[in-house]
């Protein structure tokens, strides 16, 4: 009765759905929209035709097909690979048009229904996140009865998958339903969509809320109790202040002195959203004890969340404070046992610096500096350098390089090349706060033995650096400084060290004028073309491709640039020939 | 030589390469192509591979795809830094598709530049159980990759010689070989057999002990200084390199330095806290080892403690 060839298209879906090869199911489900609209413009009218329904209109018969196939997929992928199911709960999510729009949506929401129990966290995201989306194109009192006993169907559903998935649905419904529904809907509501419920604070009766509050923080498991933490942030925005004092102050402070330790690391960590909630003013006189507490709290984890929030909540206290209550906390940590919290210490200690007066800082800030800066870890030591800007502003570093200098000079040559690394880094930075009188004194010889480091990457982000001091120093600066030791790597014994010259030329170049490039580059270019070893020769050839545009303009640079390259391409080594065509092509 | 690259092929190898360094495998197809060319280039060369110096000698990668990406940092990129590979690309790290397609790019797009051995896991019996099979079935969705791979490792050199001075191999060697025109004479094209000079080539260790003796592998023999001496003086080496061990400091001497072994893959099985080392073999033949840490991995936090335990 039907052509077989209007069918076809779905019947090799069907096929390939049900393929034994896990890709391909995947591909097809992907594809699926696509195939969909296919359908729709051309065998869709044949099939139409074939089964008489020619007065249909068309696209329903379209809707019928994709039911088919949603159908399909209901019944056979539901113990499919997660993969599979994540497709599937996306383009569902995806579907409504394709079904014949806001009319057809409990059908999709059913198939989603399914996939919001599976065990696959990802995939119940997606489905619920897939029916939150499709419940936005329809009006929910419409289909009220159904949706509230959906989620009462995952309510009651076994497992926690399912029960989870409610609790996500609930805060797209809850305002769109009835109050006798809303009421309904409020008994099943579990601890986790507190948070979601409180934003809907006026619509939602508050005492109800801080009923539920209130359990939160009576629970046994401080896994419960650490959900109250989150609670109190979201509440404290959406409740007037006078309620913040009355309900929420007694709880944070509750919260703050709780016997585990989870939840004092919880509160150190939120400190600035409690502090924004509740108010400076509040967050001054009544977080600042607890602040206090923190910083020497028994718990390693608690001191360091708690010297993490340090430059941000030295701003809502005054200097006066800081110096008297948490300043003292300070001293103690710069010798904690453990290095994480040190370096956390180093970290934020001078970001406090701008915030005291410049004796304040000499006396207090300044002996934890230097302490931290002997500290036996690179690690914190690396980290002072991070913030060394915050003391710079208030204290002027000339003074301290008596200090600064030697533990810089010990950290360029840290065994570790990471560190080393992230001391190249900060020179360029360094360059700027010190001034070139300093930095040609105490720190140009650093740069210059990172050039010959034997970690590739040392070097690379030492020629990096050149370029970056040149632009702050100048040409002329260079030109005396370091271009010459750059240059004169040029007769190294080892080909990788000659190598350094010729990146260094290729960057270098671009902060250079052309005439510095003439003298200074070319006759270095002109003396490695000829080198033995074809590596170098090849980055001969790469050097001059980069340097050619900075060259425009001087004919005669540019010239004796392009006969290098000339000869460079009749070399018997095929990668210096392919290179120094492709510079000479460009 | 002809050079069997056209300008397509530089501008696809150029764009493989770079998508590799960027952690994508590259599709089924160009794998296919890729393999087809690598076999050209590779069957021309030697069962004992002559290489020039300078190069870097590397010994196992086993799919820690990171690690090697911090082996260039360390040593320089391919083409400008040469490199010599030991073997044992693939298998136990979760990115052998990676490596081994990468070094082949490599191989294809620089033959002059990189030198890629055959190990004991570039075989299709060990691949089968020790991950690179299922890894190419995992990314693929089906084993043609693992298969392209597979037939091409038949064709890899077994051994390489810088300069006639330092004999580089994966394994170790084998009583039935004297002589390095005795390798030359071998018939490699095939899987790695259970037995005889060229799984030995493969599978040796060096040993304390004198003389030959039964590896515990179940596969080659160990064999003692006696040995290497008498060999590399046979042949006019100075030296034997090789990897295949495990060395908790990247490079480790034995045999009164006659040998070197060279491990090349940081944190063995993420879990050895061994470093990894290279040899930087310069010009005028001079060495020199650099030793190196696993890579931070991405998303990886720097600070291990820093999580609180409630995430468990």
């Amino acid at each position: 009765m039907v052509d077989t060839k209007a069918l076809y298209p779905i019947a090799v879906l069907i096929d390939e759905l049900k393929s034994e090869d896990q890709k391909k199911r995947y591909l097809i489900i992907d594809v699926m929209h696509y195939l969909i609209m296919t359908l729709e413009l051309i065998q869709l009218r044949i099939l139409a035709r074939q089964l008489q329904l020619q007065g249909k209109r068309e696209l329903e018969m379209n809707y019928f097909l994709t039911f088919q196939i949603i159908d399909y997929l209901n019944l056979d992928l539901m113990d499919d690979e997660e993969e599979v199911l994540l497709a599937l709960a996306d383009v569902l999510g995806n579907f409504l048009d394709y079904v014949g729009g806001p009319a057809h949506a409990l059908h999709l929401v059913k198939s989603l229904e399914k996939l919001c129990q599976v065990e696959e966290t990802t995939v119940r995201d997606k489905a619920t996140e897939g029916i939150k989306r499709i419940l936005s194109f329809v009006k929910i009192k419409d289909i009220e009865t159904q949706v509230v006993d959906l989620v009462k169907r995952l309510m009651n559903g076994e497992g926690y998958t399912a029960k989870f998935s409610a609790t996500q649905l609930i805060p797209t419904i809850y305002p769109n339903v009835s109050p006798q529904s809303q009421q309904d809907l409020m008994g099943k509501v579990a601890a986790i969509v507190l948070n979601e419920m409180i934003k809907l604070v006026p619509k939602t009766p508050e005492a109800e809320l801080l009923n539920i509050f209130g359990r939160f923080f009576k629970d046994e498991q401080d896994s419960v109790r650490m959900q109250g933490i989150d609670s109190c942030v979201v509440f404290a925005k959406h409740l007037p202040v006078s309620k913040v004092n009355a309900y929420l102050l007694p709880y944070i402070k509750k919260f703050a002195e709780d016997k585990s330790w989870r939840i004092r690391y919880l509160v150190a960590d939120r400190i600035m959203d409690l502090a924004n909630g509740i108010g400076y003013d509040q967050a001054k006189e009544h977080l600042l004890p607890y602040y206090q507490g923190f910083l020497s709290d028994s718990e390693s984890e608690v001191r360091t969340a708690a010297v993490s929030r340090l430059s941000d909540f030295c701003k809502i206290v005054d200097a006066q404070s800081t110096i008297a209550k948490i300043i003292p906390a300070l001293k103690k940590l710069q010798t904690d046992q453990f290095q994480y919290v040190r370096s956390a210490l180093a970290e934020n200690v001078l970001a406090i610096c701008p915030q005291i007066d410049k004796a304040s800082t000499n006396e207090h800030i300044l002996p934890i500096f230097l302490a931290l800066l002997r500290d036996e870890s690179s690690d914190v030591r690396l980290n002072l350098f991070k913030r060394l800007e915050d003391l710079n502003k208030v204290l002027g570093i000339e003074n301290l390089s008596q200090s600064i200098i030697p533990a810089l000079t010990e950290l360029s040559q840290d065994k570790n090349w990471r560190i080393k690394l992230s001391v190249v880094e900060q020179f360029p930075i360094l360059a700027k706060q010190l001034g070139e009188v300093f930095f040609n004194e105490k720190l140009s010889p650093i740069c210059i033995t990172w050039l010959s480091d034997n970690i590739f990457s040392i070097r690379e982000a030492a020629l990096n650096n050149l370029k970056q001091l040149t632009e702050i120093f100048g040409v002329t600066w260079a030109t005396k400084y370091v271009v010459p030791q750059l240059l004169s790597l040029q007769v190294n014994s080892n080909y990788l060290h000659r190598l350094t010259p010729l990146f260094g030329i290729a960057q270098m170049s671009q902060v250079m004028p052309s005439e510095a490039i003439k003298k200074l580059f070319l006759p270095v270019l002109a003396t490695l073309s000829q080198d033995q070893i074809p590596n170098i020769r090849m980055n001969v050839a790469k050097s001059i491709h980069s340097i050619l545009p900075y060259a425009k303009g001087n004919v005669e640079l540019e010239d004796k640039l392009k006969q290098m390259l000339r000869e460079l391409a009749k070399d018997q080594d095929q990668d210096v020939k392919y290179y120094s065509a492709r510079a000479l092509a460009h | 030589m002809l050079n069997i690259l056209n300008n397509e092929d530089i501008t696809t190898l150029d764009r493989q390469i770079e998508q590799l360094m960027d952690y994508k495998p590259i599709p089924e197809h160009e794998v296919k192509q890729l393999c087809d060319k690598a076999k050209e280039i590779l069957q021309k060369e030697s069962n004992v591979q002559p290489v020039r110096c300078p190069v870097t000698v590397c010994g196992d990668i086993h799919g820690q795809f990171h690690d090697l990406m911090e082996l260039f940092r360390i040593g320089g990129r391919s083409p400008d830094t040469n490199y010599l590979f030991m073997g044992d690309y693939v298998d136990r790290g979760y990115y052998s598709v990676e490596t081994v397609t990468l070094l082949v790019c490599l191989k294809v797009r620089f033959k002059d530049r990189i030198t890629i051995l055959r190990g004991n896991h570039e075989s299709r019996q060990i691949t089968q159980v020790y991950g690179f099979y299922d890894e190419c079935l995992r990314k693929y969705g089906n084993a043609n990759v693992w298969k392209y791979f597979t037939d091409l490792f038949d064709l890899l050199p077994l051994t390489a010689v810088i300069e006639g001075k330092i004999f580089c191999l994966h394994g170790g060697l084998s009583p039935s070989l004297d002589s390095l025109d005795q390798i030359k004479g071998l018939d490699r094209v095939q899987e790695v057999p259970h037995e005889g000079p060229m799984c030995d080539l493969l599978w040796s260790d060096p040993d304390d002990r004198c003389g030959w003796g039964i590896s515990p592998r179940g596969a080659g023999y160990t064999f003692g200084q006696d040995i290497s001496e008498q060999f590399n003086h046979t042949n006019g080496l100075k030296l034997v390199s090789r990897a295949h061990q495990l060395v908790m400091n990247g490079y480790n001497w034995s045999h009164d330095k006659n040998v070197v072994t060279i491990f090349s893959a940081p944190n063995y099985c993420y879990r050895c806290a061994n470093e990894a080392g290279i040899m930087e073999v310069d010009e005028n033949m001079n060495y020199n080892f650099l030793v190196f840490d696993p890579a931070p991995r991405r998303g990886e936090p720097h600070v291990t403690r820093r999580t609180p335990d409630y995430f468990l």
